[in-house]
């Protein structure tokens, strides 16, 4: 058995390794704990790093596989946690002030799913508070950053899930995405994140923002590893099968009105290049339109904003001065919308639902920008950071947000990267529980570049 | 408009917290106005995954 040194193995690698006893559980958990340990003081990925009960459970892992019994896909594979997940007996911070921390009595349904195919829970990652927000700025546990260049938000709101894996703390981490949370912070860091179909993945035991729009997701190097930390989560372990069979004849569309308008000259440039090389490799590209596609963010914000002060208003009421102001300001709006207000955004959503789902008829994926522009300087101050706060979320979620409001599997892959070294992501957008195809474009497009395989400078 | 809607909600709003909610309840009534316009008079709020 050798000593385990490679950050950046994906989460494949590492399981097979450790089935076959190459390495074992409790190095390759030791191995990242002293990365994260080394590292982290200057990126803030982590909330809460959690050696005891990794290498706990890590020991429990190479047992059994001493025992030779069949083990899960996920053996001995470290994952980071968005702290908003429920950990029995860890404290959920949610990124927020300690009057608001929850004490679990049982994991998350997601986490019973990894523990039971092998994974080692390895800590909980920061967040915008309560993952109202893209930036990650937050006022109660000090900014996330982006290891691309530390002085640059790591986008968000599962920030911190994003940088874990992409400074090699961990080979696969959890994040949720009610706007985007997933896909942005992927794309401004340079790594794999996955939004599955709404409802596929289990939320119980995650703390809501938008009941409506919420989803659980994996951040990860490789789509083939995102596809397989799916399969566990949506106890899907068909999705595999599909990933190999190439894309040669596959319909892409490019929906040109609002998601490729208004774009970062390098981000369009590495976008339309992605695009290419699907192009090159047997995808077929097909005309898409999708007419009101620019409402789609004003009724995603409507339902957002309702059902998230829908949520913290008794907090609100009673401890206001204790959220951050931006999330505050969010939450505030929120209450002075009537239910006439918000049923106006459902009806919306119905019908821009089936605008999507019309397109996709004629295309088997869309093909989209994830963010707008690279990832920006960290704004400090209050005032100022909540200003910017409030705007970034607007400009940095609206590729991403219509396809909360739809429940559609979106795929954020890496593209690219500005003359800056920042990094660029491509989002992958497919029918409603086709999350299957969905990966299997981002693994065909994986196969084709290697911008998944580029680390930042730490 | 909002210290008065506050008020009948029952909602507490400094004139500190007034000052910063407003720009956001603006922009918020501005986007309900724009889905308004779209062809929803026969649109129901559920949603459903169909191709058809």
């Amino acid at each position: 058995v050798s000593t385990f040194d490679e950050p950046f193995a994906t989460a494949q690698e590492i399981a097979t390794r450790v089935r076959s006893q190459q390495s074992t559980a409790v190095d390759v958990v030791e191995a990242f704990l002293a990365r994260i340990a080394k590292h982290d003081r200057q990126l803030n990925s982590f909330i809460r790093v959690m050696p005891d009960t990794a290498l706990e459970a890590a020991r429990r892992v190479d047992a059994i596989v001493r025992t030779r019994k069949p083990m899960g896909p996920l053996t001995g594979v470290p994952v980071a946690l968005k702290d908003l997940i429920d950990v029995v007996g860890v404290p959920t911070t949610a990124g927020a002030h300690r009057l608001f921390h929850r004490s679990p009595t049982a994991d998350a349904s997601v986490v019973v799913r990894l523990r039971a195919a092998g994974a080692v829970i390895i800590g909980k990652t920061g967040l915008h508070e309560f993952a109202y927000g893209v930036t990650n700025i937050n006022p109660h546990t000090g900014p996330v950053r982006n290891p691309w260049d530390p002085a640059r938000i790591p986008g968000g709101s599962s920030g911190g899930s994003a940088v874990a894996v992409a400074a090699g703390f961990a080979p696969a981490a959890l994040g949720t995405d009610t706007g985007g949370s997933i896909r942005i912070p992927a794309a401004l860091c340079g790594v794999t994140g996955f939004k599955p179909t709404y409802g596929r993945v289990p939320v119980s035991g995650v703390v809501p923002l938008s009941w409506t729009l919420d989803h659980v997701g994996p951040l990860t190097h490789t789509a083939a590893d995102a596809a397989v930390l799916f399969s566990v989560l949506a106890d899907a372990p068909e999705v595999g099968r599909e990933l190999s069979q190439g894309i040669a004849g596959l319909r892409v569309g490019v929906p040109e009105a609002f998601f490729w308008e208004e774009l970062h000259p390098e981000v369009e440039a590495a976008c339309r290049a992605a695009v290419q090389v699907l192009t090159e490799a047997g995808a077929v590209l097909r005309p898409v339109s999708i007419p009101h596609a620019a409402e789609a963010g004003a009724a995603a914000a409507l339902v957002l904003a309702a059902e998230a002060s829908a949520y913290h208003e008794r907090h609100l009421q009673d401890h206001g001065d204790a959220y951050g102001e931006d999330v505050r300001v969010r939450l505030d709006r929120g209450l002075f919308l009537s239910a006439a207000d918000y049923l106006v955004a459902q009806r919306a959503r119905a019908f821009l639902t089936r605008e999507v789902l019309n397109a996709l008829t004629s295309v088997d994926v869309l093909l989209v920008p994830s963010t707008p522009a690279p990832a920006v300087p960290i704004v400090e101050g209050t005032t100022e950071a909540a200003r910017a706060s409030l705007a970034m979320s607007v400009q940095y979620t609206r590729c991403t947000n219509p396809f909360n409001l739809t429940g559609l599997p979106a795929l954020s892959v890496p593209c690219g990267a500005t003359r800056d070294g920042l990094p660029v992501g491509l989002q992958i957008v497919g029918r409603p529980f086709e999350d299957g195809t969905v990966l299997r474009v981002g693994c065909a497009y994986q196969r084709l570049t290697d911008w998944h395989t580029r680390r930042p400078p730490i | 408009m909002v210290e008065s809607v506050a008020r009948t909600r029952g909602y507490v709003f400094s004139p500190e917290r007034v000052a910063a909610v407003v720009p956001e309840v603006r922009r918020l009534q501005e986007l309900v106005r724009r889905l308004r316009e779209l062809p929803i008079d026969d649109e129901g709020p559920a949603v459903r995954f169909s191709l058809t």
